[in-house]
Parts: C-alpha cells; structure tokens; sequence
C-alpha cells in the first residue's frame, strides 16, 4: 500500500506555477472562485434585474451588448464552480486512501491544474485525509476484533476437536430426519464402521442395533425427539461380529424458537461394566440360593425335633417327671426359635429373588388394611394412631408395601415402654415431582446414635429384651430398594424415633425417563 | 369311617412319616398306611396296582426329586384321579405353593411343629 502523505509533504509536492501563465488572470479567478459564492449572491440576482430590464425595457444597441456580456460573465462564473465541484466529487468518490493521495499526487503534479483548483483541491484532501484516517481507524479496530474473535473460535473448535476426536465415547449429531449430521472418531471404535459410512448411510446405526433392542432404541429415539433427556442401554452387532452393549444419552437441541431441531447424542461402552454387574448380581443370587437351601435343610431336622418333642410331651408327659418335662420344655422352646430364625432366612434371602410387581397402591388403603389386622395389639396398647388423610398413591408392590408398614407399625407398638401409650403419626411430605417421602413417627423407645447404621443391617438387634427376629428392618429397606426407593431414620433414645420412607410416585414428573427404558439391563 | 381305607404317605424323612401317621392316627383314621421314602419307591408301589387310596400326604422336596411329576402322574391313573393329594413340605414360598397347586394337589401344607393344619383339615373332612 502506498503510504499517504502528509499536509506538508503534500504542500511540497505542489508544482509550481507555470511561466507562462497570466498572473493576473489566473489572481483574478482565484479571487473570483475564493468569493464566488459571495459574488454570486450579490450578482446573479442583480444580473437577471439588468439583463431583465434590458431585454424587456427599451431596446438599444448598446444594452443589447451589456445583456450580452453579463450573460457571458454569468456563464463564466457557473463554467468556474462546476469545474470546481467536478474535481471535488471525483476526489470524495475515492474509496482508498492510498488511492486518493496517488492520485491527488498525480493531480498537483499537473502543470495544467489552475492554482485555485489546487487550493480547492489541498482542502479537500485535508479533510479527505481525516476522514480516511478516521475510517481506516475504525476499519482496523473492527478487523482486529474479527480477527481476534475468528482466533478464538478457532481455539474453541479447536478445543472441541481434540475433545471429540480423543474422548473414548462417540459423539453424534443427527437430524429430525435422521440423517447424521457428525459423528465423531470414537464411533468407528464402538461399531466398526468409519464416520463416512454412517454419515452416507442414514440407516447403518439403526441396523447394527440387535433385533431384540431395536424397538427400545426407537423409542428412545422418538422421546428424545419430543424434547426430553433419555438413557438407553442396547445390544449392537459390531462390524468385527461381536456383541457389545452401549449406553447412549440422547439430548435433544432446539432451534431459537424452542422446538427440536436435532439430537445430541453421547455413547459409551458399558460391556464390562455390565458384564461386571451380572456377575455380582449371579453371586448374589447363588448366595440367596444357598441361604434359601440351607434354611430349607434346617427346617427339615427342626420340624422333627419339634414334632417329636411335642409328641413326647403329649403321648408320655403324664409318665415324665417334672424335671424331664422341664428339660423338654427347653427343646421346644430352642426349637420354637430357631424356627423363626430360620424362617427368617428364608424371608429375606427370598426377598432378593422374588420380582417385584409395579401397581399403583394407595398408601391410605393399604395403612387401613395394616391397622385393621394390629387392631387388637392397638387396642390392648391404647395407642393413638394419626394418619395423614390424604397419602398419595405410589408405584409399588400392595404386599411389599403392607410389609413395610406393618413392621414399622409393629416395632412402635412393640418397642414403646409400658408406661405410656405408643403414639404414631404417618405424613406425607413432596420433595420433587418423582417421588414422595413418609414420615413415619413413634414415641417408642428410640436408637441409641451409634446404633442407627446397624438397624437395617440382618440379625442387628439392638433391644435384646424385646423378642424379635433381627431381621424385619433389614426386610423393610431390601423390599424399599427393590421398589425404588430409600429409608433412613432419625432418633432420640427415650424420645423417639422418625423413619422417612421415600416411596417412586405412580405418576413420574415429565423428565423422568420413562421406565421401561431407563437402565435396562436383559439377557 | 371306612376299615378298609388306606393312606399313601411319601416324605423320604422317617421320623417325618411317623409324625404324620401319629397325626393321622390322632385325628381317628384307623386306616391302612402304605409309607414310600422316595419318588423311585412310590410309582414302584403304585405300579399295576389298582387300589384306590383315601388320600395321600405327600412331601415335595425328596432326595431323588421334587414330587411334582408324581402327582401330575396319579391325577393321570383312572383310580387316584379324585383322590386328595396333601401337599407337606418346610418351604411356605407362594411358588411351591402355586406349582403344587398346579400339578394337582388338593392343598398345600406348610409342616409345623405339630402338624396342626394337616390335623385339623384331616378332622374336618369326617369321609376320611
């Protein structure tokens, strides 16, 4: 670019004037164009009087001519601004600065350029100067925030890049149409087919995924299309002929104006973390198996001793002595407890194997039903029983779901002290839209603090006085699990204790992923 | 009561079968008690013969099998058809329960320590 030049060396760079040119002449249009707008104002309208009068009033030879030679003056005059404002629009119409001095250069080197035009022409690139060093300014100060934020997105793509390209996860970007729009490296890894054949081929995803799990996969699909988060969990048929599973989290985009224009999606390998899972869930299956087939093979030598204890009592007690009956007595009453022992072995392993069946139960019903079959133990206790009215209906099991409350119920009655009447208050309390938590209060005899972590644990019993089987808490938070939810307990030994009991709503809110398709694990 | 009558009784645990003939004698059968301690030796006894049996007590866990094909088998032979089929067994799961139902079994037994559901059903069906 060539560099502008300054007002002085612009002045140096003038010509000269030339010597053969008339100085008064051209002193005389200098004066002329300097005043001409003052001359003009007071000429022109004194002219167009005279010629006016001239022409029109009375006509002599010698006011023709004057007519004349004003008319000519006039035109001089008009000749001198155009030439004037000609030079000026040429030189405001140039768009370069660099231009503008080459060519303002080009034009003062001229030596047929009038001195008055020069000095016209010297103001104008003045202020053309400033006005493209002005712009230029402001031209490089917005190129230079371009620049910068063009350097920034390119570091942020850059970043996005490095991050796409090395995450051990496929990234995919697809259309309502379900076209694939990008598809990140990784996906080549998980599926065995390059980002090129699953961008060309709109279907390759869909036909990977195995025949059983297409169906899941599709209704995610459609879900996340209608706007909502979703998890799923599928068996696909990798290119090399294995069997894997992927978890894919779908997520959909919306255009400015809200609706779904595209779906995000993120997928990772879970084989080994559910290959894991299944192994666990296999050995804890045998372990219940095992605990279920000893408890079974106790009960076998336990109903003999009972049943022949008893017959004994009842055929020969009338022959027995009183101590040998009393020794009897002994068996059956170890008999009588390591029957419930057993029994509840059986209960508990039998927990973790049993399905648990969804329904929508209403707690008030099922609380009913609980206080109609304790009914006598209430009475005889005169306990003051106070149910929230208006409990919601849960997901869950009616006879899991009986169980609970009959031995939360069941402990407060049991473990309240005989000085008073046991009191028990059941609320309902909404923490979100998912599920519901129940208070559960008693005025019973309360948990030592450093007992609380054990009381849900098996055979944990912590009032040894009392008779129980140590095994209806650990029952009450397996059955909770299983349904979904959770228990936890606050006390105060001598007080009182609170169980909160946070129970699956039968209604999910409209995020939630829908059951059937959250995290599930078949094979 | 009929003298003639006679009760199949199967549990491979002897002292088990005693019990449940002492139960059986207490509630005033006076009947004949053909005992078998396993799968092999029931259908061995029950092979060609063509005696009819008042009712039978039968466990479901054996040694040599679960007895739930014994009584889909008796329930298929012209002569045990209406036969009642009393289910004993340790386990109170509702899956016995239900398979034993299924294959036949008039009730469903969960053995006490005296054998009181068996004594008393066994009292309330005075044809016995």
């Amino acid at each position: 670019m060539t560099a502008k030049l300054s007002r002085q060396q612009q002045k140096k760079a003038l010509p000269k004037k030339a010597s053969g040119s008339n100085p008064f002449a051209i002193e005389l249009i200098n004066l002329l164009h300097e005043h001409h707008s003052f001359i003009l104002s007071l000429l022109v309208p004194g002219t167009f009087l005279l010629i006016f009068f001239l022409a029109f009033g009375p006509k002599t030879i010698l006011s023709s001519i004057i007519a004349c030679l004003l008319t000519a003056l006039l035109a001089f005059l008009a000749g001198v601004e155009f030439v004037s404002r000609f030079f000026s629009r040429a030189l405001r119409n140039l768009t370069s600065t660099a231009k503008v001095t080459d060519y303002t250069q080009q034009l003062f080197r001229s030596d047929h350029v009038p001195s008055s035009l020069q000095l016209v022409q010297e103001t104008g690139v003045d202020l053309l100067d400033a006005f493209f060093r002005a712009s230029n300014e402001s031209l490089i100060k917005v190129r230079n925030g371009l620049v910068a934020q063009l350097e920034e997105a390119g570091k942020i793509a850059e970043r996005y890049k490095v991050l796409t390209t090395n995450l051990a996860a496929s990234v995919q970007i697809r259309s309502i149409s379900g076209k694939t729009i990008f598809c990140s490296p990784y996906t080549e890894v998980l599926t065995g087919y390059s980002s090129d054949d699953i961008i060309s081929d709109k279907t390759k995803l869909e036909e990977i995924v195995l025949s059983e799990d297409k169906e899941r996969y599709q209704r995610a699909l459609k879900v996340a299309e209608l706007g909502e988060d979703i998890l799923v969990r599928y068996r696909i048929l990798h290119r090399s002929g294995i069997r894997l599973w992927l978890e894919t989290h779908l997520v959909p985009i919306r255009d400015e104006k809200g609706t779904v224009c595209s779906l995000m999606s993120v997928t990772i390998d879970v084989t080994d973390t559910l290959t894991y899972q299944k192994e666990v869930e296999d050995r804890n299956q045998d372990l219940s198996e095992f605990a279920y087939m000893v408890s079974h093979d106790l009960k076998a030598p336990l109903f003999t001793i009972q049943g022949m204890a008893n017959a004994m009592l009842e055929d020969h007690g009338a022959d027995l002595r009183d101590d040998a009956k009393g020794l009897l007595l002994y068996i059956v009453d170890a008999a009588h407890r390591l029957e419930r022992l057993v029994s509840s072995i059986i209960e508990y392993s039998a927990l973790s194997t049993a399905a648990v069946t969804d329904a929508e139960i209403n707690l008030n019903e099922t609380i009913d039903s609980v206080l109609r079959d304790q009914g006598e133990f209430i009475r005889q206790r005169r306990a003051f029983i106070d149910i929230d009215p208006m409990l919601p209906t849960v997901r869950g099991n009616e006879l899991r779901l009986y169980q609970i409350f009959s031995n939360l119920f069941g402990n407060a009655l049991k473990f309240t002290p005989s000085d008073r009447s046991p009191e028990i208050s059941v609320k309902a309390r909404w923490e979100n839209q998912d599920s519901v938590t129940i208070d559960i209060e008693d005025n019973a005899c309360g948990i030592p603090e450093d007992k609380l972590k054990l009381i849900f644990r098996p055979f944990a019993r912590i009032h040894t006085d009392i008779e129980g089987s140590g095994i209806g808490l650990a029952c009450v938070r397996k059955i909770v699990e299983r349904m979904g939810g959770s228990i936890t307990v606050d006390s105060r030994l001598g007080v009182g204790s609170i169980f909160h009991l946070v129970l699956p709503l039968s209604v999910p809110k409209p995020r939630q992923v829908p059951p059937n398709l959250e995290r599930i694990y078949q094979h | 009561m009929a003298p003639e009558s006679t009760v199949f009784i199967l549990d491979d645990d002897s002292a088990h079968r005693k019990l449940i003939q002492r139960t059986i004698r207490r509630a005033g059968f006076k009947s004949k008690i053909v005992e078998a301690s396993s799968l092999v030796q029931a259908e061995q006894l029950l092979e060609g013969d063509t005696q009819s049996f008042s009712f039978f007590v039968v466990d479901l866990n054996l040694r040599d099998g679960r007895s739930i094909n014994f009584i889909r088998s008796l329930r298929n032979r012209s002569q045990h058809c209406d036969s009642p089929i009393f289910v004993l067994s340790t386990s109170g799961l509702e899956s016995d329960r239900l398979e034993a139902k299924n294959a036949g079994a008039t009730r469903y037994i969960v053995k006490d320590a005296d054998l009181t559901e068996l004594a008393t059903l066994l009292l309330t069906f005075p044809n016995f």
